[in-house]
């Protein structure tokens, strides 16, 4: 029941700061939108015509991944190395009856919420705007597949980026390796081009790493690119990856805090 | 009119030997300033190389013209994070935190004072690497270049850095009535990624996009045109006059929105 308090208290502060979040929305807007723009310099060439998708589909992937990508990406590291461990926030959480888990994820998730939400209202938008040119799957066990793998993404992702947030108990200058792994994450997620139009050895390496189960395919999946043994097989590497994370967690956890020290 | 160019020359010849004299003072933070230059570098060429690996021809600009286009922008951009955003960061949290007093009460131009401060040292390994894969490509591409083409890229690569700093000038003085709204910043980092692609994708898109995008269109392509001998003087003007209106605006629009500080006290 605590942790239903907390997340209101937070929502309160993300609504409030409504102009704030709208900004961090046109940031993970922007890039999306500029290569909408950019393939339609190719949509009608032998990449497209070859791999089945279309322009509409690719409108529809970069619409999505706003929507999705608010919702799955998190951006706690930064907040977890520089405010809590760097500056000695981390003591108060420490001090309190709750656990720093489950603390730091409920106070994000208000914030990731209002984003997607305004990325729902961009695409209700394009949709009144440009008609129904949207991809989407029609099947309903594609959108309960669909659902677990929503699900498990959001915690992928956050259990991996306070992994790597807690870095900051042994390095006290973070910035380079954040902004490498935001780099390596920007190209084997998904953010930048769906697989199809990326070289083969990008997918092939993406495919063996967590990235792209945050949001890429849970993307796809969504537009109805996924049979039933693909995203079975998806939700299970997702699994696989959050046992791996969670455990790293828990052991970073249990060293870093031994470290720690205001 | 001269004795203030000197006074000001000489303001900012002091602010590089201060910025330099914390680059060795603060030795670590400089390399790792220096990696994550490094890191953005290659992101911005290698994101072409991707996005390019299955269509060779976009909006009539082949690959390597594109590869091209990148690694200037690293030079362009390069330049731009070297003169101008720990200034912007700083900015930011002046801003927030209502130091503004402190800047507006000294005997110098606030203006300056807020662009000028801070110089980035690190971010010229970004142009050297820029300069040196663009050379790489012209010569790979076995296109000749001028000493006058080099010239001329250069003068337009500064018009376009001066109407890059209006913008982000402009949109950050909003935090002077929003002193929330410090991600602005984060905003304007993602906004400059337009600029690794073809004016010709904006064009194309509507006229509205253009017309919105116009200023972001031509501050940096035209450079890229100057260098490869391609550049009309209709478009050298152009930039001028967007550069001279750019400025301007930027400068009447601070003007106006101090008159909306509160002080920290007020």
């Amino acid at each position: 029941m605590r942790y239903v308090h907390i997340f209101f208290i937070a929502l309160q502060d993300v609504l409030v700061q409504r102009g704030r979040t709208f900004v961090w929305f046109l940031v993970s807007l922007w890039n999306p939108f500029i290569m909408l723009l950019f393939w339609r310099g190719v949509s009608d060439s032998h990449a497209f015509a070859s791999s089945g998708w279309s322009y509409a589909a690719i409108t529809s992937y970069y619409i999505f991944l706003t929507i999705f990508g608010s919702l799955t990406s998190s951006n706690i590291e930064e907040d977890i190395a520089k405010e809590d461990i760097l500056r000695g926030n981390l003591a108060r959480y420490i001090l309190r009856p709750v656990s720093y888990f489950w603390v730091k994820f409920v106070e994000e998730l208000p914030y990731r919420l209002v984003k997607a939400l305004y990325g729902i209202i961009v695409f209700f938008v394009l949709f009144f705007l440009l008609g129904n040119i949207f991809v989407v799957s029609t099947s309903f066990v594609s959108y309960l597949l669909f659902s677990v793998m929503l699900f498990l993404a959001i915690f992928l992702g956050y259990v991996m980026k306070v992994s790597l947030g807690f870095l900051a108990f042994w390095v006290t200058d973070v910035r380079g390796i954040l902004e490498t792994f935001e780099v390596i994450n920007i190209f084997l997620a998904g953010y930048l081009v769906p697989f199809f139009l990326a070289p083969d050895w990008l997918a092939n390496i993406a495919y063996a790493l967590p990235f792209p189960y945050i949001i890429y395919f849970p993307l796809i999946s969504f537009e109805g690119k996924l049979t039933l043994i693909e995203s079975l097989r998806v939700i299970g590497i997702q699994i696989l990856w959050l046992g791996i994370f969670y455990m790293l967690y828990a052991m970073l956890w249990k060293k870093g805090v031994k470290k720690f020290s205001v | 009119m001269i004795k203030t160019l000197k006074k000001y020359t000489a303001f900012y010849l002091l602010f590089l030997r201060m910025n330099f004299s914390q680059v060795l003072d603060n030795r670590m933070g400089f390399f790792n300033d220096m990696l994550s230059s490094f890191i953005w570098s290659f992101f911005s060429i290698f994101t072409l190389v991707i996005i390019t690996a299955k269509t060779k021809v976009i909006f009539g600009w082949t690959r390597e013209e594109l590869l091209i286009l990148a690694a200037m922008y690293n030079v362009f951009i390069g330049f731009f994070h070297f003169l101008f955003s720990g200034n912007f960061n700083e900015f930011i949290n002046v801003m927030h935190f209502g130091e503004l007093d402190t800047v507006l009460t000294k005997p110098v131009d606030t203006q300056f004072l807020l662009s000028f401060r801070y110089v980035r040292y690190n971010n010229l390994l970004r142009a050297l690497i820029g300069i040196v894969v663009v050379i790489t490509f012209l010569f790979y591409l076995h296109i000749s270049i001028t000493l006058q083409s080099v010239i001329t890229c250069f003068i337009l690569l500064c018009f376009g850095i001066v109407i890059l700093y209006a913008i982000w000038f402009s949109i950050l003085t909003l935090t002077v009535r929003y002193t929330n709204l410090s991600n602005l910043l984060d905003f304007l980092y993602t906004m400059n990624s337009m600029l690794r692609y073809p004016k010709e994708v904006y064009q194309h898109a509507s006229f509205v996009i253009f017309f919105l995008f116009f200023p972001m269109t031509i501050l940096f392509s035209t450079s890229v045109r100057g260098l490869l001998g391609k550049v009309q003087m209709v478009d050298v003007l152009i930039l001028i006059i967007t550069t001279f209106i750019a400025l301007v605006l930027s400068r009447l629009w601070w003007k106006f929105a101090l008159r909306f500080y509160t002080s920290a006290g007020g």
